[in-house]
């Protein structure tokens, strides 16, 4: 007795998968880079570009690049957007951070003298603005996500931070402590640092020492968090496709979905597939086609974000598709398996049930 | 109180601490206030069970 061939089970997204450049052209990433190296080969072979000009023009091309991935990311996840920002400018601020530390302890410069890349530009204005948007991007994330436990235990160490750079700044700035900033080979020691730290003479670490494991205890927790909130978010098409399913389904069914890539003009199912799958669409336009008396092909609908096909095949046993579907432009799905698609839609119904007869149920529009 | 903290801070390398310490009392201070009121819209009375 032969059986039906089984099908290859979804490959899963992986956690990560959000935060990939989903956006932008690949070409364009690469452009970008090769910009990047060649600017900084170039300010090399010059010799007199100061290094933070050297790499505020090598980040220069990334600049529309992050725009257009976190519009796109704030489309489809939405306040996690803001946690890319964050990252973003975070890799940075740690970057600095941790090149002062190697500059002192692999190279054997002076602590004041240790100003990494952007630092050398303004030592206090670098990093006071660096830290103030950290602070103030960390409490926009608390609005947005504030049963994010690990967000509220980065925060305290991100202020004591922030207060250290606010006190440096004001010193520097308003007091006259250290007059000329700009090429300055000295730092004050501010609250903490050692030697003269304000608050009993420090804590007898140097400034550079001191400031990386305040920026080490706010960036742990904060990448952990980014982790969860990774896990806890699922793209907003999946909402729109199953509005009665309650938050908790949908993340749980988040994470059984693969996303799928078409480039226009590619068949997507044809005439006899099996109809065993629930596709999703998350950006572009599919066409469902049939076919005239003349065998032409025929548009009969046009889905666009967050409506979907294949839905009903799922409903009936051994069921194929009946229609063409194509993608009219790139398009970008998620695929679900039958068992995800049968759950939400009890669950669905169950969150329903006592208003059944009023309220309409989402069971999916018989298409493809 | 206050004035035991002063006597505690370095007037060698910081002429005036004070203002500073006010600016940075100022600045920590209204982020503090908003991170309360994050707190007490979540976990306050009324508002603890996620909706």
């Amino acid at each position: 007795m032969s059986s039906a061939p089984v099908r290859a089970p979804i490959k899963v997204d992986s956690l990560f998968s959000k935060l990939a450049v989903h956006d932008v052209p690949p070409r364009y990433v690469l452009g970008a880079a090769f910009c990047g190296y060649l600017v900084l080969a170039l300010c090399w072979l010059h010799g007199n570009v100061p290094a933070y000009l050297a790499f505020a023009m090598a980040l220069a091309p990334w600049v529309p690049i992050i725009f257009f991935e976190i519009s796109w990311t704030y489309k489809h996840f939405g306040w996690l957007a803001a946690f890319s920002v964050m990252t973003f400018v975070q890799i940075i601020h740690y970057t600095e951070h941790t090149i002062q530390v190697i500059q002192v302890h692999f190279f054997g410069m002076a602590p004041g003298a240790s100003l990494a890349i952007f630092s050398a530009f303004n030592v206090e204005w670098v990093h006071f603005a660096g830290d103030a948007t950290l602070s103030v991007g960390t409490l926009v994330l608390l609005w947005k996500f504030p049963r994010n436990p690990l967000l509220w235990i980065a925060l305290p160490f991100q202020l004591w931070h922030v207060s250290e750079h606010a006190f440096l700044f004001w010193e520097n700035n308003f007091e006259g402590v250290h007059p000329n900033p700009f090429n300055s080979t000295s730092a004050g020691a501010g609250l903490f640092g050692s030697p003269h730290g304000l608050i009993g003479g420090g804590f007898g670490l140097s400034r550079p020492d001191l400031h990386f494991i305040y920026n080490t205890l706010y960036t742990i927790p904060f990448a952990l968090a980014l982790i969860r909130q990774l896990r806890l978010t699922y793209d907003k098409a999946l909402e729109e496709t199953f509005p009665l399913a309650s938050h908790h389904e949908l993340q749980m069914a988040s994470r059984k979905l693969e996303t799928l890539r078409y480039v226009a003009g590619e068949t997507i199912v044809a005439p006899g597939d099996d109809a065993d799958r629930m596709y999703i669409v998350t950006e572009g336009i599919v066409s469902v086609l049939d076919r005239d008396q003349n065998g032409n092909e025929v548009e009969a609908a046009t889905l666009h974000h967050g409506q979907y096909f294949g839905a009903t095949g799922l409903l009936v046993p051994n069921a194929a598709h009946q229609n063409i579907i194509r993608a009219k432009s790139d398009v970008m799905l998620l695929e679900m398996d039958e068992a995800t698609f049968k759950h939400l839609i009890e669950v669905s119904h169950q969150a329903v049930a006592p208003a059944a007869a009023a309220a309409p149920v989402p069971v999916p529009a018989p298409v493809g | 109180m206050s004035s035991m903290f002063l006597i505690a801070l370095d007037y060698t390398e910081y002429p005036h601490p004070e203002r500073g310490l006010i600016f940075v009392g100022v600045f920590i201070g209204v982020q503090l206030l908003i991170a309360a009121t994050i707190a007490w819209r979540t976990f306050g009375p009324g508002h603890a069970v996620e909706k």
